[in-house]
This record gives structure tokens, C-alpha cells and sequence, in this order.
């Protein structure tokens, strides 16, 4: 084995494996200036581990907490809520996005407080978006999409249920939440263990007309 | 909590000290780091595909620092910023002030580093991360992270054998 400079980084960093790994050390066991060159890196190492080492234990400053942890999950709070759940709601729920969905809100168990005191997670705001972007062709920036979300929107969660996926999905309605010409008057998000998917998207497309 | 959310507050610790690394400002890679995380909210990605979330997380940041750095012109790092930072009490005053000094020095020194250099080290030597990871986060083949960490090191060790780590 022919011991360059990569190859003490290689053992320094753990990288050589059971032959070579063996090989190197008996080299350097009766080589003394391998074994000088890998003390000088390992101490080098060691002092720039130090530095970098009270970051660490520092307070997460509120401003990147305040991103990640919520104050409770909208699935969470929901769930608390005294309300009928219905096994299976048949199959128009498998109607995919895009397609016209003859929903019928009376399938679902409707909830006595329709204003509940939660915001909608990031998450759930995020996949109205990327649908928003999807019906407008993708071209409009991300970030400014979300604005629509900093404004006072209202929304009211119309039901709870239960999927044929077993899924915990919420029916949202938004009163007003605009975007160009769009109207998003409902939405339907369920719940994959953690992971969210919007299922179903309502927009009005141009001027909405008085009656 | 989402599981990305999860896992990135698991992380967090790690990748701010990445970030703190990448920019040489507590300030500039807290900044960082929260634009990394709103970027990887906003992606909403299904996660569960990634198998390597940490590598994923790293790369974000890496790529978001890479275009900053394009975007503007990065100001002078301030040296003073986290080696102020170390507590003197209990320990004896003459160490404390040599650990400042040499923490004062390793910050400029890495700081000296070119962007690429100092990406690779970071992951290599205080983050930890395998030749394989970070050769995906930086999207450079396994030979240029290796020689990129034999440059970096060299010239941390010819630097800090020019002057010390001690000397002001």
C-alpha cells in the first residue's frame, strides 16, 4: 500500500475499510513520520472541533424554533372536538385533483363550532399553494403565492372524516382567500401519518358575480 | 408535527453549527439557516423518499449559501462574533485567554478558506459526514472531496505552523 497524503485523510475521516484499514496501521505503527503526520491532523482537528463545539449546546435561537414546532397539530386539536367519524365515505374521495367532483358535504359528520381557534399548519397552507401554482401554470414565485395566506383570511373547518385510505381528512372552507383572478372556496387535506395531501381544491376562476 | 419538522429540529443543532461555519457569523448563518428552513418547508416534498434526510438538509443549506454568495457580494465576516462569546468564569484567566486567542485564530483561519474548501471541510471535519455524503450534498465526485479536504488541511496546517495558534 502506497500511503499518500489522501490516504491518511481517508483513515483520519474513517474511510478505509477492514483490509486497507489494517494494512495502514501496520505501516504506520513502524513508520514514524506517517505517524507524525496523522497526530499533526488529528490535533489540528481537534482544535477546530473545540471551536465549533459550544454552538451546539447554544439556546435554538426563537426565530428557527418558532418555524418547527407548533403550538399544537390542527389534526391534534381537531381530534378533540366531540364529533361523529364515518368509517368509509364511498368512492368519489378517490376522484383525483382536476377532475369534477360532485361532493357532497352531507356525507359528513359537520361539526357544531365551524370557526375553531387554530391556524392551518405551514404544511397544509403549502399544498393549496403548489395547487394555486399547478392551476396557474406553475410560472408564479412560491413565496409570493404564500402572501395570499399573510392576508385576513377566514376559513371555517366543515368536516372531519375518515377515508377509504383510513386517512384523517379535514374539509376547509375559505371565505376569502383570492389570488388574481381565483377564488379558493374549499379544500380538502388529509392526514398520512405525519405526512399531508390535498385530495381536493374548489376555486371559482374570474369575477365572482353578484346574485 | 410534520416528520420533516421532526427531523429538522433534531437537527437543528448540527446545521446551525454548519450554517454558522458556511457564513462565519452566528447572525448571517442563523439567517441562513431559517431561509434553508422555510425552503425545505416549502418544498413540501415527500421525505419519506429521501434516504438520506441529514445529507438532504446539509445540501439545502450548502446550495442556498452558494446562492446568496452569487446574489451578493458577502460581507467581511467579523472575528469578534463567537470567539467573544466564550465564558472566562472558573476557568484560569491566562488558559481563557489563550483559548480566545486560538478560537479567535481557527475562526480566521477557516475563514482564509475558499468557499470549496471550506464546504468540504466543515462536513468532513466538524460535521462528520462520510466522503459518500458529501460528495451527494456538494455534487462533486468522491476524488474532488478528498483532495479538497487533503488542500484544506494542508493549508490549515501550514498556516497554523507559520504562526501558531496562540499568536494574536
Amino acid at each position: 500500500m502506497k500511503i499518500d497524503d489522501l490516504k491518511i485523510n481517508s483513515y483520519i475521516d474513517g474511510e478505509l475499510k477492514e483490509q486497507e484499514l489494517k494494512e495502514f496501521e501496520t505501516i504506520m505503527n513502524v513508520d514514524p513520520e506517517i505517524r507524525k503526520k496523522v497526530e499533526d491532523l488529528r490535533k489540528i482537528n481537534q482544535d477546530v472541533k473545540a471551536f465549533y463545539a459550544k454552538i451546539i449546546k447554544d439556546e435554538v435561537p426563537p426565530s428557527i424554533k418558532n418555524l418547527l414546532v407548533e403550538e399544537e397539530s390542527i389534526w391534534k386539536k381537531f381530534s378533540k372536538l366531540k364529533i361523529g367519524i364515518i368509517p368509509t365515505i364511498g368512492s368519489i374521495l378517490a376522484a383525483s385533483l382536476g377532475s369534477v367532483l360532485t361532493f357532497n358535504t352531507m356525507q359528513f359528520a359537520s361539526i357544531e363550532d365551524n370557526r375553531p381557534e387554530f391556524m392551518l399548519e405551514d404544511q397544509s397552507k403549502n399544498l393549496i399553494v403548489q395547487e394555486i401554482q399547478k392551476i396557474t401554470g406553475e410560472s408564479d414565485d412560491f413565496i409570493i403565492l404564500s402572501g395570499i395566506f399573510e392576508k385576513q383570511i377566514t376559513y371555517s373547518i366543515k368536516s372531519k372524516f375518515i377515508n377509504n385510505s383510513n386517512e384523517n381528512c379535514l374539509n376547509i372552507e375559505f371565505d376569502n382567500l383570492n389570488y388574481q383572478d381565483l377564488t379558493i372556496t374549499e379544500a380538502v387535506i388529509c392526514d398520512q401519518g405525519g405526512l399531508e395531501k390535498i385530495v381536493k381544491l374548489s376555486f371559482i376562476k374570474g369575477p365572482i358575480q353578484d346574485i | 408535527m410534520s416528520l420533516v419538522k421532526k427531523k429538522l429540529l433534531e437537527m437543528v443543532p448540527q446545521l446551525r453549527r454548519y450554517s454558522y461555519g458556511l457564513t462565519g457569523s452566528i447572525d448571517k448563518g442563523d439567517d441562513l439557516l431559517q431561509d434553508s428552513i422555510i425552503k425545505i418547508l416549502s418544498m413540501n416534498k415527500d421525505i419519506n423518499h429521501i434516504d438520506n434526510l441529514n445529507a438532504y438538509f446539509y445540501k439545502i443549506i450548502s446550495n442556498d449559501w452558494k446562492d446568496k454568495l452569487k446574489k451578493r457580494k458577502v460581507e467581511t465576516y467579523n472575528i469578534e462574533d463567537f470567539s467573544n462569546t466564550f465564558s472566562t468564569n472558573d476557568i484560569d484567566l491566562n488558559e481563557a485567554i489563550d483559548s480566545k486567542r486560538k478560537h479567535k485564530k481557527i475562526h480566521k483561519l477557516i475563514n482564509e478558506l475558499s468557499e470549496n474548501l471550506k464546504s468540504t471541510f466543515l462536513l468532513a471535519t466538524i460535521e462528520e459526514r462520510s466522503y459518500k455524503e458529501i460528495s451527494e450534498i456538494l455534487d462533486i465526485p468522491i476524488g474532488t472531496v478528498m483532495s479538497r479536504i487533503n488542500e484544506s488541511r494542508k493549508k490549515l496546517k501550514a498556516l497554523i505552523s507559520k504562526d501558531g495558534l496562540n499568536e494574536n
